[in-house]
């Protein structure tokens, strides 16, 4: 055998075999990178930008995006598109409202309910496309409209300036370590997606559906279990954005879901997840967020409005894609 | 050495690390049959789209005809009178002959009307039985290859270029092929000649040229002296004999896999065992069910029968189930279906063993980075890293990798389909030399090969497939490649005809197939939603006085107008295989512009100028959707996602709350009527009336369905692909546009997101209407019957008094519904199917 490898090595001079190299990955390294460049230019520019004051108002709001776009970076990663996010956010937040009745002792209901009518919807969306192979794009849109007519319905039987139960909004303001618990959690859900992704057969088995679900079909994967799992674990985690949203603006209205529809998207984009498949790093993701977040809240200083925001992850979304496909160096 | 009509000079070209030719000459003259030799991946396929121009070459130069070729560009090839036959067919199936025919010709040659009678008469000049109106996905391979060539030859060309035209064709056609040669031969046409059959090659050809590795290994005149071992040498490159690994002598013989009696479409009571220690081969030629046979035992086709590997039975109706029982499949496609082309090597090698390295629910790095180098080792995998994505390694590594992970699984029986397809010559032996290295004692493997060289040379035993069943087992000195090939030949006298055995569909489900996806007659669509809109337009009246009022009615009518139009749009762009989801946000915006540029009360000279600029805001999104989509390789739907996202943000900049009147003799104008109808009525329907015109009855119409169906085949026929495709985003953009001033007309003011919800609608109406989003298919009245369809039943839900939420909830549904009627039911079909297959299996394996 060995006196083959060498032949092939003479043939291709350029490769080596068997040589370890740890690498720093670069395409997820890269929107961290630009994240600590566009906190440099705010820092010389517009000092306001990083005063602890600003930093403290505008964290949880990434820590919000940051959760979504971590469900929508899953949702990618299998290959997928998920438009349904504000219909989920939303319906999460109304349910939420509306079995506890701003009653601390039905909080707990409130929450459960809540996430498990985001779960369902995310089943809904992972069996139309998992299952019976339906566009995801189509689906996710067509979803999320039925569940945004079912909220509304709902909604209608509620006061209008329903409120969360007392002792969730009291948890949704508090700070550790002088940091807003929605951060916190943000923080934590990164690591526990990080590590299950990395570090577990679940996480890899899912990376090898993402990246050619036929071929994992073949060589003995659960293909079509993963990818229906993806929008439910994403589904999920846009049930908890509307939870601890809810709970750190204490009366959510219906518009609540709004800014998830192409935010998550952007992130997930910028953080270079391969529409391919298989690839994503939901620290970069963080990354992807905070960066959205800071520009926006640099914007705002400025003085340009909300609207500009758009704009610029409409480029982002296609800058990121431009670079993403140049690291994977193929040109579909 | 008079008069070549191709030469090629010192070409050379490299993808990634792999070198597929290196400085290659030759020259081909004007009535000369010149073939071109060689294995698979001696860059034989690289060269043939050189020289047709499809590829460009990192350097070297292609003359055709004395006028050299610049460009990549298949079009100018073939005005330079170069035509090629490839080997893969590069027709549309969706298509009829005369519609690929008609596509292989010059814009303006045959008029289109003139097309099914001008397409039977170049088939009838070449006396092919059949007719020119079937379509292509009807007929035989051998037809298909015939129509190939007719098309090839439609230009009178120079220079042919055939790539393995006898593959799929039986004695028969190889015959009627040979003396169609003969004949452009005697009138002064060069032919290239690409084949690994030498005896054709011997018969037919004047020179050949010979290929190793990429490498130009010689042009040898075809004399009496060239024996096809001489030839084989060349092309093999070295002593054949001593390059496999030794075989080994099998002691006992312990069977592992027992298959007894094994039956699926392609293939009919297989028995037969798989010993211990021993590489067993399926031989056969090209389609005669081996393959479907091994692919079979792991669930991946239909079968019936008992497998069982070491005395259990197998369950073989999925890969993963078939591998609880110890059994794996190694697929022949690797990129499609054996390699996780992004994903590093080593997560490539150790997936199938990853269980033994977890811990406590972890992975242990260590314990996989020290296994996966080993295995590195043992299967000479090269490669930079075991962190580098294996897209990068060359066909051979990567299959080195895939090997590794099959044998390393645990799997006491191993499968491998196809071991050495794309991998050039030197890997190939390494690859051998691995296999036989790494059977497990207590295991043993099944090679399915279409290469009888290959089997010989590695296999202990070889089975031989003809027309689904084992006809011959060879074994020891009995496998010799001359005994394979001849015991596969013996029994096949005519290739057979593809048995199409159509599944036991539901007819319900056929209908509705027919009616959605399937449906080649466009009209079909609007027969079903007429039927739909009659229920609910007479359950609506008999609940409601109002409904069939006049105000209602025009209300309806005047709330199409923008639906109607979008759905037209986003049809511009499901043709070309697209999807466009900024639709919506360019009818806001259209309709924000409106407010500014076609404000209230402004004169008439400034209303025109206001309506162009709309217009041209239009165009120029279309085009930038275009550009990112086409040229910047961006996904369509993510481009559209960005471009949806910056038009709402400049949208919401002008106008972030509604304001701003528009010109109420503009809004006026759009909703004029004419009698009791409004005027945007005709508009629509002429506007429907024309796009169809131009889809189904002229060029670029079936050009663009051509795009729609197989980009591919409409590139190679000098379609300019990506010209069509941009212009399917402008006029989508541009229609939108339209569909934003009827919209405008509607709310007469500036309002920031009133089109966000068109987008939705304009899929599902087109898709009601017969659009299918894998491409090709749909018909631009279907869209705006369906567009129809969906405003009515909104109407009525109002009508009827049923909430908002309501309304809203059955947009989603009919979206639903419309994808699911046209993909969801064969994959019901599908499910169920499965599902039958397992009970099937459960029943027989209980008894």
């Amino acid at each position: 055998m060995q006196s083959h490898a060498s032949e092939t090595v003479t043939r291709h001079p350029s490769e080596k075999p068997g040589l370890r190299v740890p690498t720093i990955q670069m395409r997820f390294a890269a929107i961290w990178i630009a994240f600590v460049v566009l906190v440099l230019i705010g820092a010389v520019f517009l000092p306001r930008s990083i005063q602890p004051s600003a930093l403290q108002s505008v964290l949880p709001f990434a820590a919000f995006l940051a959760i979504a776009s971590m469900g929508q970076s899953l949702v990618i990663m299998v290959r997928g598109i998920d438009l349904s996010v504000p219909a989920i956010v939303t319906l999460s937040s109304t349910l939420l409202l509306g079995i506890s009745r701003g009653a601390d002792e039905m909080m707990a209901a409130g929450v459960i309910i809540g996430l498990l009518g985001a779960a369902g919807v995310g089943m809904v969306n992972g069996i139309l496309v998992a299952v019976f192979r339906l566009n995801a794009l189509i689906v996710t849109m067509a979803v999320g409209s039925v569940v945004a007519g079912l909220t509304l319905w709902y909604r209608q039987g509620l006061p209008a300036e329903a409120s969360v139960p007392q002792s969730l909004s009291k948890f949704g303001s508090q700070t550790y370590l002088g940091i807003n618990t929605s951060v916190w959690i943000a923080l934590i859900l990164t690591c526990v997606i990080t590590i299950v992704l990395r570090r577990t057969l679940i996480g890899r088995q899912f990376e090898t559906v993402g990246s050619n679900p036929d071929a994992a079909h073949a060589t003995g994967v659960r293909s079509a279990s993963y990818q229906a799992g993806a929008f439910v674990a994403a589904a999920v985690l846009y049930g908890i954005v509307g939870i601890i949203l809810s709970a750190f603006i204490r009366n959510p209205t219906l518009e609540v879901g709004q800014p998830y529809l192409l935010a998550p998207i952007a992130a997930a984009v910028l953080a270079a997840t391969s529409i391919n498949g298989g690839i994503g790093s939901m620290i970069a993701v963080l990354g992807g967020a905070l960066f959205l977040t800071h520009l926006g809240q640099m914007l705002k200083l400025i003085g340009l409005e909300t609207s500009y925001q758009m704009i610029i992850q409409g480029v982002a979304i296609a800058v990121g894609m431009f670079l993403s496909s140049f690291f994977e160096g193929r040109k579909r | 050495m008079s008069n070549p009509v191709l030469t090629i000079e010192n070409v050379s070209k490299t993808y990634g690390p792999v070198r597929a030719l290196d400085d290659v000459s030759f020259s081909c003259n004007a009535g000369e049959v010149h073939a071109i030799l060689g294995e698979n991946g001696s860059g034989k396929s690289t060269l043939m789209k050189i020289a047709s121009g499809t590829v460009m070459p990192d350097k070297g130069t292609v003359e055709v005809d004395g006028t050299s070729l610049q460009h990549g560009d298949a079009r100018a090839a073939r005005d330079l009178g170069l035509a090629t036959v490839y080997q893969d067919d590069s027709l549309v199936r969706e298509l009829s002959i005369a519609q690929n025919l008609y596509l292989g010709t010059k814009q303006g040659d045959v008029p289109y009307g003139a097309m099914l009678s001008w397409a039977q008469e170049q088939l009838d000049r070449f006396e092919l039985p059949l007719k020119a109106d079937t379509a292509v996905a009807a007929l035989t391979p051998a037809h298909r290859q015939f129509v190939e060539i007719v098309k090839a030859l439609l230009h009178q060309p120079r220079v042919l270029l055939l790539d393995e035209p006898t593959s799929t064709l039986d004695l028969e056609g190889v015959k009627k092929l040979s003396a169609m040669i003969r004949d452009l031969k005697e009138g002064g046409t060069g032919i290239i000649y690409v084949s690994h059959r030498l005896p054709e090659i011997l018969d037919l050809a004047d020179r050949v040229t010979i290929l190793r590795d990429g490498v130009f290994r010689g042009t040898y005149p075809v004399e009496k002296e060239l024996s096809e071992h001489r030839l084989v040498e060349l092309m093999i490159g070295r002593d054949i004999e001593g390059e496999y690994p030794p075989k080994p002598q099998i002691g006992d013989k312990v069977p592992v896999l027992e298959v007894n009696d094994f039956s699926g479409t392609h293939f009919r009571n297989v028995s037969f065992s798989a010993y211990r220690g021993e590489i067993l081969g399926f031989a056969g030629a090209e389609g005669n069910g081996q393959r479907e046979a091994l692919r079979a035992l792991v669930g991946l086709e239909d079968a019936t029968g008992s497998v069982s590997c070491n005395g259990t039975q197998v369950n073989f109706l999925t890969p993963r189930e078939a591998l609880e029982s110890d059994v794996l499949f190694l697929s022949s496609d690797r990129m499609g279906e054996a390699v996780y082309p992004e994903l590093s090597v080593q997560k490539n090698m150790t997936l199938t063993r990853l269980r033994e390295f977890v811990k406590g629910g972890f992975l242990r790095t260590r314990a996989e980075n020290e296994n996966a180098s080993k295995m590195v080792d043992d299967f000479g995998v090269v490669t930079a890293s075991l962190d580098k994505p294996i897209n990068r390694l060359s066909g051979g590594n990567q299959q080195k990798a895939a090997l590794a992970r099959s044998f390393r699984s645990g799997a006491k029986a191993v499968l491998i389909d196809e071991p050495t397809q794309g991998v050039d010559a030197g890997a190939r032996f390494e690859i051998y030399q691995a296999v036989r290295e790494n059977i497990r004692d207590d295991g043993t493997c099944i090679v399915n090969s279409s290469d009888a060289m290959e089997l010989a040379g590695i296999c202990d035993r070889v089975l031989v497939f003809s027309r689904g069943r084992i006809v011959r087992e060879l074994e020891g000195d009995d496998v010799t490649e001359s005994a394979i090939v001849g015991s596969f030949l013996t029994d096949r006298q005519v290739n057979e005809t593809s048995s199409d055995t159509s599944s036991d569909t539901g007819a319900g489900a056929k209908l509705l197939r027919t009616l959605f996806s399937g449906a080649t007659t466009w009209w079909v669509p609007l027969v079903f939603l007429a039927i739909l809109t009659l229920a609910v337009g007479t359950y609506a009246a008999s609940q409601s006085d109002v409904f069939l009022k006049t105000v209602n009615i025009r209300h309806i009518l005047l709330a199409v107008a923008p639906a109607g139009m979008v759905a037209m749009a986003q049809l511009h762009v499901l043709l070309v295989r697209g999807l466009d989801v900024s639709v919506g946000s360019i009818m806001s915006l259209t309709v924000v512009a409106s407010s500014f540029l076609i404000a209230f009360q402004a004169p008439l000279t400034s209303l025109v100028l206001g309506v162009a600029l709309c217009l041209l805001l239009g165009i120029v999104v279309g085009l930038v959707n275009g550009a990112l989509v086409r040229f910047a390789h961006i996904n369509a739907i993510i481009t559209t996602i960005a471009m949806l996202s910056v038009l709402q943000g400049i949208a919401l900049i002008f106008r972030p709350t509604p304001g701003g009147l528009i010109s109420q003799d503009f809004t006026e104008l759009l909703r004029t009527r004419v009698g009791f109808l409004p005027v945007s009525v005709f508009f629509l329907l002429a506007v429907a009336f024309l796009h169809d015109i131009w889809l189904h009855r002229t060029r670029s119409g079936l050009e663009a369905k051509a795009c729609g169906f197989r980009e591919e085949a409409a590139r190679r026929n000098g379609v300019r692909v990506d010209r069509v495709q941009v212009r399917a985003y402008v006029f989508a953009a541009l229609l939108a546009t339209v569909a934003g001033f009827f919209l405008g007309s509607e709310v007469g003011v500036g309002h920031p997101t009133v089109g966000q919800n068109y987008a939705l609608t304009s899929i599902a109406a087109a898709v009601l209407g017969g659009a299918a989003l894998s491409g090709g298919r749909g018909s631009f009245s279907g869209a705006l019957f369906g567009a129809f369809f969906f405003t009515l039943t909104i109407n009525v839900i109002s009508i009827l008094g049923l909430s908002a939420s309501v309304g809203v909830i059955a947009s989603g549904l009919m979206t639903l519904l419309a994808v699911f009627l046209y993909t969801g039911v064969s994959q019901i079909e599908h499910i169920a199917h499965n599902f039958k297959r397992r009970r099937a299996f459960h029943v027989r394996a209980a008894q």
